[in-house]
Order: C-alpha cells, then sequence, then structure tokens
C-alpha cells in the first residue's frame, strides 16, 4: 500500500527556510500544476510529482529547487 | 580490538608530526581513517604530507580552521589530527572540485570515488567538509544527502577569520572550492547532537528582496537598517554597542554580527541559526553564510557565554545518550568559529564540558558553518552551534 503523506508535510519539507506563507503557496501551485489537485494527503507518486513541479515553477531559486530534490530523497527513502 | 579513537595536537614548527605522532601512539595498530583539522597559519601541503608520512595510506580527509582543538588542548594556530583504527568499521572518501561553478556536480564527483559497498554496512554515517566561503553550505548539506541518504556530520571550513579562501584536505590532496566526503560503515550505531545557545531578541523581520547569500531587504528596507534598529536597544544595554554609529570593519561592526545572529524557525521554539559574519558594509545588504531565500522570516538571537557553554554540553549530552548503553570510542566535534568569537578565553570551557560530558578523546575545529543531519531533517546545516559525532567503540 502506498505510503501517505499530508500536505503539511510537504508544506514543512520548505518552511524553515522560506517562510511558511510562501511553501504553502509553492505547494498549492505545485500541486494544481501536477495536475493532482489540493487535498489534505497525498499517495507517494503525487507527493513525488509535486516535489517535481515545485522545480518547475517560475520564481523559485536554485535552493528551493535542490530542496525539492531533497524532499523526493526523503519520499523515496520513506523518512519524511 | 573493535574501534579505537586517538587524538593529538601540536602547535609551532614540528606541529603536523607531533599531533600525528600523539595521535597514533595510543592506537593498539596502524591507523583506519585519519582527521586532520589545521589553522591557516601552516603551509597545508607540508602539513598533509608530515601526517601522511606517518599514517601511510589510510584514508584521509581534512579542512582549514577557525581554530581547534582536542580533548586535551584547545587553541589557535594549531593542528588537531584524529586517528581511528577498527576492525568493524570501513572508511570511504571522496573529493570534489569546483563548487563555484557547479555546486552540484563536485558533490556528484566526490560522491562517485565512494563504492556501493558503503551500502552493505548496517550503520553508516557521513562526514561533509568543504569550502567555507561558497555562501551555499545548506545546499551542499543537501545534495550530499541526496548522495547518501544517511545522518551527515562536518563542518565548513574556516581561515582563522581572514574570509579569504578555505581549504580541505583528501589523502594527499589540499584544495580550495573544493568538497570532500566520507562514509564510515560500522557494524554498530554511531550518534549525533546539536545545539546552540541563542534566543530571539526581536520579532520576526521577512526577507523581502535577496539574492543567493546576500540579504538586500528585510521587511521593505535596507536590511542593515531594519537589522540596526531591531538590536538597538538591546546591543546597547547589554554590550554597549551602538549599531548606528558602527563602521565597518571595526571591532564593534565585528563583535555586533557575531553576537547577534538570525533564527529561521524550524518548529516549535526551535530555530536554526544564520551568521551574517560576512556583511562588508552598513550600506544595506548583509551576507550569510549560505542561500537565504526570499520570504525567509528572520528573527534576531542573541546568546550569553553561558548559554554557549550550556549548549556545548547540551550537544555532547544528545549524543551521549543517542548511544544508550553502546560504548563509544570517540567523537568528532564541530563548532562554529561564533562561538569562539562570543566564548573568547573561555572557549576551553566548552570544550571541557563536551569532554566531561562524553568522557571519550575528542577532536574539533571552529567552523564556518556546522553540518548534523539526523533522521527526519530536512536540511541540517547550522551556525554557531557544536555539532557532534559520537564513533562507536
Amino acid at each position: 500500500m502506498p505510503e501517505t503523506i499530508h500536505a503539511d508535510q510537504l508544506v514543512d519539507a520548505f518552511k524553515d527556510s522560506i517562510g511558511e506563507g510562501k511553501a504553502e503557496e509553492f505547494v498549492t501551485k505545485a500541486a494544481r500544476n501536477a495536475g493532482v489537485g489540493n487535498k489534505q494527503q497525498y499517495d507517494e507518486d503525487e507527493a513525488l510529482q509535486i516535489a517535481d513541479e515545485i522545480s518547475e515553477l517560475d520564481d523559485v531559486s536554485s535552493f528551493v529547487r535542490t530542496s525539492a530534490s531533497t524532499l523526493k530523497t526523503r519520499i523515496r527513502i520513506g523518512n519524511l | 580490538m573493535a574501534t579505537q579513537f586517538s587524538t593529538g595536537f601540536g602547535s609551532g614548527e614540528e606541529a603536523a608530526s607531533t599531533a600525528a605522532e600523539s595521535a597514533l601512539a595510543d592506537l593498539d595498530g596502524d591507523a583506519d581513517f585519519v582527521v586532520v583539522f589545521c589553522s591557516s597559519a601552516y603551509e597545508y601541503d607540508d602539513v598533509v604530507a608530515s601526517i601522511r608520512a606517518q599514517t601511510g595510506d589510510a584514508p584521509l580527509i581534512g579542512a582549514s580552521t577557525a581554530g581547534e582543538f582536542t580533548d586535551a588542548q584547545a587553541g589557535e594556530g594549531g593542528i588537531a589530527v584524529s586517528a581511528i583504527a577498527s576492525d568493524e568499521m570501513a572508511f570511504y572518501t571522496g573529493i570534489g572540485h569546483g563548487l563555484s561553478d557547479d555546486l552540484r556536480g563536485a558533490v556528484e564527483d566526490a560522491a562517485a570515488q565512494i563504492p556501493d559497498e558503503q551500502a552493505d554496512y548496517p550503520h553508516r554515517v557521513g562526514i561533509n567538509l568543504h569550502d567555507g566561503l561558497t555562501g551555499r553550505g545548506e545546499e551542499i548539506a543537501m545534495l550530499a544527502y541526496q548522495q547518501f541518504p544517511i545522518p551527515f556530520s562536518g563542518g565548513s571550513a574556516g581561515d582563522d577569520i581572514a574570509l579569504e579562501e578555505t581549504f580541505v584536505f583528501h589523502n594527499d590532496e589540499v584544495a580550495t572550492d573544493s568538497i570532500v566526503l566520507a562514509v564510515i560503515g560500522s557494524e554498530k550505531p554511531f550518534a549525533l547532537g546539536v545545539d546552540h545557545g541563542h534566543e530571539p531578541v526581536s520579532e520576526p523581520l521577512a526577507v523581502t528582496d535577496a539574492d543567493g547569500s546576500v540579504v538586500n531587504e528585510l521587511d521593505g528596507r535596507p536590511a542593515f537598517a531594519a537589522f540596526a534598529d531591531a538590536v538597538a536597544d538591546v546591543a546597547q544595554e547589554r554590550y554597549g554597542i551602538d549599531p548606528h554609529a558602527v563602521e565597518a570593519g571595526s571591532e564593534a561592526f565585528t563583535e555586533l554580527l557575531t553576537r547577534f545572529q538570525f533564527g529561521i524557525k524550524s518548529g516549535g521554539d526551535d530555530y536554526k541559526v544564520r551568521w551574517a559574519g560576512p556583511t562588508p558594509s552598513t550600506d544595506g545588504p548583509m551576507a550569510f553564510a549560505t542561500t537565504i531565500p526570499e520570504g525567509t522570516e528572520l528573527t534576531v538571537m542573541d546568546s550569553s557565554r553561558d548559554n554557549q557553554i550550556e549548549a556545548a554540553r547540551a550537544s555532547a549530552a544528545d549524543a551521549r545518550e543517542a548511544m544508550a548503553d553502546d560504548a563509544m570510542a570517540g567523537a568528532l566535534v564541530f563548532d562554529c568559529a561564533c562561538q569562539g568569537a562570543i566564548l573568547g578565553e573561555q572557549f576551553g570551557e566548552s570544550v571541557a564540558v563536551m569532554v566531561e560530558e562524553l568522557d571519550i578523546p575528542l577532536a574539533g575545529f571552529q567552523t564556518y558553518g556546522e553540518i548534523c543531519m539526523q533522521e527526519g531533517e530536512m536540511r541540517g546545516y547550522h551556525n554557531t552551534t557544536s555539532s557532534v559525532l559520537v564513533i562507536p567503540e
């Protein structure tokens, strides 16, 4: 059964570096771009898609892209 | 034999050979892994050659420092050598060059030299030593973790606060703009600990304009002006410094940026500390040791000397408690150079409380940024902390 990842966990992964407001904005925008919708919980594939989409957002720095790829690593090894 | 950890400290002309000789003397056999922390007072190539003459082909990693210490001695202008011998551990290392051109590429190059067999061990820990002046320490920590998703310790190399050029060492090589990675595989678990002694003294300030590690504006105002307003009262009251009147490059300017760090809230009452020491002037922007993205909320923090010493003790205690009943061989410690600046001649006390808490040999250096990336952490790059890695016996 795929691991379930709460939307707050995705926000938490970014908020200590870019602030909670911006982290929520990125996750919301990325979820929309990924076509997975804004939900409370995502399965692992959906969470990985959101992390991918955050890297593709127009206004993100290389730092946020590196954070997104780190998030993917953590999702894959089940260490979120 | 299991695992033995031994340290040596040297200063003056024969510093390198003295430190290596002393570290090796307490091992039953040859060293299997060597860690060198060296002041900028020395010719690094000569130091590494001298130590390698005694430690042979044992993998060696190291960094230039802003102060170095062992359980026996703390100081500046010296060399601290740790030697580990073990029949239960394996040590793998790699170096990557050109961080400023290609951060990810340099980290990948270092990781590529570390063989897949490291994954066969039930317990692993990574050590990440890198150029301390890239301004991208947090990204370097994350990129290394992506290569090896295991707990990491380590630090950003120093240069005795000259802020000109820092170096890492790998076997016979000395390199700037580079990263050295080590992965230690073990039959027994490692333990990490980290803590800082800072408390908030301002309301959060939002980063409204930033470029990499340079923050141009806080709350829509020139960053230094906003910072100066935020700390004016407390800086005057506690340290007699008027932040609106300090001159760039003065002692008061350095003290202001060393005393007052910035905290990023990381959950509950916890903060990650960020150092704006590389700030060149009072004209506007503030420069940090790592990237600060726009939108970040920064809270100005301060720490007393007592809190700094208590933080050192707490980081050691965390690591010791994580070891539970497992025996400890020794520890590597990564302490921020700011702690040295805050504590001054009392810095030795912070080492002494760690020795008291752990009661094992330890060696460390004063860094330009510390890594302590534990299970479940997204990042793990810190400033003005003590980061402790305990090696099991």
